[in-house]
């Protein structure tokens, strides 16, 4: 059900609740940053060394 | 014991069978074909049957290297440090069943010893959604009292779909938490399963992403609940071969998962591909990716089998289970993009190959099909008199025996991991949590026969959905159906008529071109020529019953329970509310 679903002043009056609702219910303001990774296409000699070496893994971030 | 330790021994006896499964076909197929004269069609034949059964053997192999049980960890209690958001992403669905089950989750973790915002996401674009979500998310804060801890964002432009969606909580809200739970919409987890997840990340500070195995539940058609069972009985086991092989880049399936908000928003965040879709553009399946990028970054990516309590619900008929196989496929054929980029672990990269391979397999199938035919109709006809002045005729050698034996070898590769599997679930003890043994067997035997009848009509739409991939036409989102999915054998027909007429060409050519291939044809091709009336019969409500049983129907898990209460409660106030409502319209109230 909807709020259209509703007539004259309860329909205004729920409309307004959940106006108030929805604006108290906003994301917490807390930016993290993302940057953009990128793709680059590995060259075949470091495509064959990335199959063949396994990488060293982070030791505690 | 470290558990990102890579198995470097056991991925390579994973690989290597498969690529001598394949080439062992191949050479009993170019043997049986050199007995009439190997023409160019029956070289395309044995490559194609090479990656076909290259592909079957690999999953085998995953069945038969998850075959051992593992110990399932034991349950920590350590105290919870960290701040969680439980993240629900939505876009165009109903959202009342959709908020009941943040209600669901919201009320079970009440008392729970750690701090869990819940935060739904909507990118949800059409009015009567958008006016939906409006009202039943302040019902859901009314009964919630969720002032705080209950968020509610829309976006006005749904850039990047459900990973831009996701992306832009991380942006604007990320360093309010440790860890990030992403669902789906038709998610739901008990809130053991998330405390436990919580703790293995704070228990492992290398953990980028945690991966549980959702479970399908509340399936009510035929199709839904033999693949429910499937998923269920079946893919516990695929997924322990999985995570034995994972090492430290194990996958992530988009929802039913954990990050640690740090690691995802350092490593996870997408560029656009250049060009257009669908091979350029916003990556579609993104979750493969995100993976890759975690592993990439030096996370640890991880999927735990071993954790319960993950469920998901599934598509109800063969025509919305095609539908969402055609933007898998668009998403996984768009890695090729991906798949050679810079520093990504080998592992990485062979998941995302399979991936392609996943959807390429049918087209491999088809290829094969269709070149066999076409090699008994180019083949020329016998040669008894090589040598003119020879008196007796030379007849070819008989190589039926090694025809056979290849068939009998792919069809074990089919069946031989589900019989291995439905034996181990007898020997542990998981096949008591299905019903009787005999009950279970019944099932195992039925979802066989029907994924049987079901193959090839699948293989016809994922042939299509790669064919105008590679066209370049863009399948584009479309919303997720849930619910209802009874399709008339007209309406079947509609969405499948492409598959009978190819059908019935196959079934022409066979018989015209090369009729001794007729028997062995006809399993292929009488499912596509009665797809419709195949759509249509499995898309019929089943009731639960011991055909197809699943523990979760049997003994329905308590937070799927709780959701169906706080959804009947909300209907019937929806129902009162709306009564009340058309009374004051008609004036009956007065």
């Amino acid at each position: 059900m909807t709020p259209s679903d509703l007539s004259g002043a309860a329909a205004f009056e729920d409309a307004m609740t959940i106006a108030r609702v929805l604006a108290a219910a906003g994301l917490p303001d807390a930016p993290l940053a993302m940057p953009e990774q990128r793709f680059e296409p590995v060259r075949p000699l470091e495509l064959l060394r990335a199959l063949i070496v396994a990488p060293q893994r982070r030791a505690e971030p | 014991m470290d558990r990102a330790r890579t198995p470097t021994l056991l991925r390579t006896v994973a690989v290597l069978v498969p690529l001598v499964a394949g080439g062992g076909a191949a050479a009993l197929f170019l043997q049986y074909s050199s007995a009439a004269g190997l023409t160019a069609w029956a070289w395309l034949c044995a490559t194609l049957l090479t990656l076909s059964t290259a592909w079957l053997a690999w999953g085998a192999m995953l069945a038969l290297i998850g075959l051992w049980p593992a110990p399932r960890l034991a349950a920590s209690a350590a105290p919870i440090r960290g701040r969680t958001c439980v993240l629900m992403p939505v876009c165009n669905e109903d959202p009342a069943p959709t908020f009941a089950r943040v209600a669901a989750m919201m009320e079970a973790l009440a008392d729970a010893p750690a701090v869990i915002h819940f935060a739904i996401l909507s990118d949800s674009s059409r009015p009567e959604a958008v006016a939906g979500e409006a009202y039943w998310f302040s019902r859901l804060m009314a009964e919630t009292g969720g002032e705080g801890r209950l968020f509610y964002r829309r976006r006005e432009r749904n850039t990047g779909r459900k990973a831009g969606n996701i992306a832009d909580f991380f942006r604007r809200s990320g360093a309010a938490y440790d860890h990030a739970l992403i669902l789906d919409a038709d998610s739901l987890m008990e809130p053991g399963t998330i405390l436990e997840m919580i703790r293995r990340m704070e228990a492992e500070p290398r953990l980028g992403l945690l991966q549980t195995l959702p479970v399908i539940v509340r399936a009510g058609s035929l199709f839904g609940r033999a693949m429910q069972f499937a998923a269920a009985f079946y893919s516990p086991v695929f997924a322990r071969g999985l995570a034995r092989l994972q090492g430290g880049a194990g996958p992530f399936w988009g929802h039913n998962a954990i990050v640690r908000t740090r690691a995802w928003a350092e490593s996870c965040g997408l560029p656009e591909l250049p060009g257009k879709p669908p091979f350029g553009g916003h990556i579609l399946s993104h979750d493969i990716v995100e993976a890759a990028m975690l592993a990439r970054a030096g996370w640890i990516v991880r999927v735990d089998p071993d954790l319960g309590g993950s469920y998901e619900e599934g598509p109800e008929s063969l025509i919305e289970y095609a539908r969402r196989d055609r933007r898998w496929c668009q998403g996984n054929l768009q890695h090729s993009r991906v798949v050679t980029a810079a520093g990504l672990l080998g592992w990485s990269r062979l998941s995302m190959a399979l991936g392609i391979v996943s959807y390429i397999a049918p087209v491999f199938w088809a290829g094969f099909l269709i070149s066999a035919v076409a090699d008994r109709a180019t083949l020329p006809p016998p040669d008894y008199f090589p040598d003119p002045h020879q008196f007796f005729p030379v007849f070819p050698s008989d190589e039926t025996a090694k025809a056979i034996g290849l068939f009998i070898g792919i069809i074990g590769l089919l069946v031989m991991p589900k019989l291995l599997i439905l034996i181990e679930a007898w020997a542990t003890g998981r096949a008591r949590g299905y019903g009787s043994m005999a009950g279970v067997a019944l099932s195992s035997l039925f979802d066989l026969l029907l994924s049987s009848l079901i193959a090839p009509v699948m293989m016809a739409y994922q042939t299509r959905s790669v064919v105008q991939v590679l066209r370049g036409a863009d399948g584009g989102w479309p919303p997720n159906r849930r619910g209802e999915a009874r399709l008339t054998v007209f309406e079947a027909f509609e969405a499948s008529h492409f598959i009978v007429t190819l059908g019935l060409a196959g079934l022409f050519a066979a018989w015209h071109w090369g009729a001794g291939l007729l028997p062995w044809l006809l399993p292929v091709l009488v499912p596509m020529i009665l797809a419709p009336v195949l759509i249509s019969w499995t898309s019929q409500p089943s009731r639960a019953s011991a055909l197809f049983a699943t523990s979760e129907e049997r003994a329905l898990p308590p937070i799927l329970a709780a959701h169906e209460q706080t959804l009947d409660r909300w209907n019937r106030a929806g129902e009162a509310r709306r009564d009340t409502a058309t009374q004051l319209r008609t004036g009956a109230h007065a």
